[in-house]
């Protein structure tokens, strides 16, 4: 029988989304720990996949993210990574990826090649949350690939979310790449025609970036926040939102997976995946 | 005309102590890094009937009694710097030439003031709330851009490592390299790079 992926939510002063994202983790089939950043990073080895949780890590002070990226338990998240185990940063997990250079990693090098700016947005500025729709791109190697073309219905909520980079072409080549793995969208998958269904003004609608290697994802919007069917507003266009009217009143239908977790329980999938592949190698 | 307005929290300033923790105690910088203050830089760019720069100055004086955008008095200093105090500076690119830290910190004390901006500090929207009131007394306020100034103490044998360490501790290149700022989307400005005997005389002479 084979055994229960082991998972390592790392719990950096300031995030907030922790025990949702380890419950979630849990029920995609994990067995979830919650880790905090100054383990040692040897740690890390004894985990198959590992998630960086949203919220606000060390204040956002000097700028989201960006200290704790410089966390020794990155040096033990790195080696992890470079073994091709699966990595989820979402929001502030996200801007740790890229403040620390785990994405887009060209070349298999972390350095900082992009930044989650302010958001830009017409008429107004700072801190936005609501729903969107994403679509999964058929992208590379990523571990989200399974999942291409489905549109899902996720929320957000954060004032530094827009993909950027001042290297000429970088996100064209991102994309040629196969790195952009969730792009803002419409209800029906449309492109999303800019604010607010792209809510930051991310370049190329860009809602998820991957490595090269496609086992580190970072993400802007909040998949625990919408992991069981009773997490979504009724309002909600498209299937998803008629599933969740039709499960309205019923207790048991809310408990059902919502469109967050098949984002969970591809990642889980793709470290037992991983877990097999070097059990067999060595 | 310009003038740049510095404000400075007047209690311990968390931000300030925790880019000091990650710099010294985790990249390295320990030594080569003798001091670290931060500052919010206004810069506000205009004109005043008759050309008198303490006119304007007055006329900004009065908005930051009027608008809280500015700073606090309650938890706040504030100073305007002379005019022609501080220049444009040297913005740093993306690819500029970085030192990592030095293991010699014998060399001359310097103090470096970096600039940080996003997308380089322009506040349109602050500076057409600000603009309608200081008409009134007669300052046409043309442009206005804040960021945050931090203010480097370092130990360099020369300028040119000097400023190469300010590049090095600035610029965010990975997961051990550069803090200050991500060149991606903000912009750092070396607006002075003096040694602390220069720097000394130069607030003698009047900031």
């Amino acid at each position: 029988m084979s055994r229960k992926m082991r998972a390592a939510v790392l719990q950096f002063p300031g995030v907030n989304c922790e025990y949702e994202s380890a419950r979630a983790l849990e029920t995609a089939g994990a067995e979830a720990e919650i880790l905090r950043w100054n383990e040692a990073p040897e740690r890390l080895a004894g985990f198959d996949l590992f998630l960086l949780p949203g919220g606000f890590s060390y204040q956002d002070r000097i700028r989201a993210g960006a200290v704790a990226a410089k966390e020794m338990i990155l040096d033990g998240l790195h080696a992890e990574a470079s073994r091709g185990k699966p990595v989820l940063g979402i929001c502030n997990g996200a801007q740790v990826l890229v403040e620390a250079g785990f994405v887009p990693a060209r070349g298999g090098e972390a350095a900082v090649d992009l930044a989650l700016a302010p958001n830009r947005m017409p008429g107004r500025e700072g801190y936005f949350t609501d729903w969107c729709h994403l679509t999964i791109e058929k992208a590379g190697p990523c571990w989200l690939s399974d999942l291409a073309g489905q549109v899902l219905p996720v929320p957000f909520a954060h004032g530094e979310g827009r993909f950027t980079s001042r290297r000429e072409g970088l996100m064209d080549d991102l994309a040629a790449a196969g790195q952009i793995v969730l792009r803002y969208a419409g209800p029906g998958g449309e492109a999303p025609g800019g604010w607010p269904r792209n809510p930051n003004g991310s370049a190329l609608d860009a809602a998820a970036l991957c490595n090269e290697a496609g086992n580190v994802v970072a993400m802007m919007p909040h998949p625990e926040r919408c992991a069981w069917l009773g997490q979504v507003p009724e309002m909600i266009e498209g299937p998803w939102g008629e599933k969740r009217r039709e499960a309205a009143g019923n207790w048991e239908a809310l408990q059902a997976a919502g469109p967050g977790m098949a984002i969970f329980e591809a990642m889980v999938t793709a470290a037992s995946k991983r877990a097999e592949e070097a059990n067999h190698a060595s | 005309m310009r003038r740049d307005l510095v404000v400075e929290l007047k209690t311990v300033d968390l931000v300030r102590e925790t880019a000091w923790i990650a710099l010294t105690e985790q990249m390295g910088w320990e030594g080569t890094l003798s001091g670290l203050r931060r500052y919010d830089l206004w810069r506000f760019e205009g004109e005043v009937a008759g050309g008198d720069a303490d006119a304007f100055e007055a006329g900004l004086a009065s908005e930051l009694e009027r608008s809280s955008a500015y700073y606090n008095p309650n938890k706040e200093n504030r100073r305007f710097l002379a005019e022609g105090r501080l220049d444009d500076g040297h913005v740093l690119v993306v690819n500029e030439a970085v030192d990592a830290p030095g293991e010699d910190v014998q060399g001359e004390a310097w103090r470096a003031l970096l600039w940080v901006t996003d997308e380089g500090g322009d506040r349109a929207a602050q500076r057409r709330r600000s603009a309608a009131r200081l008409a009134e007394g007669g300052v046409e306020l043309s442009d206005l851009r804040s960021g945050t100034l931090w203010e480097l103490m370092l130990r360099a044998p020369d300028i040119d490592t000097a400023r190469g360490y300010v590049a090095g501790l600035a610029l965010s290149r990975g997961r051990h390299e550069g803090l200050l700022l991500n060149p991606h989307y903000q912009e750092g400005r070396l607006l002075e790079i003096l040694t602390e005997t220069e720097a000394s005389s130069r607030e003698g002479g009047g900031q």
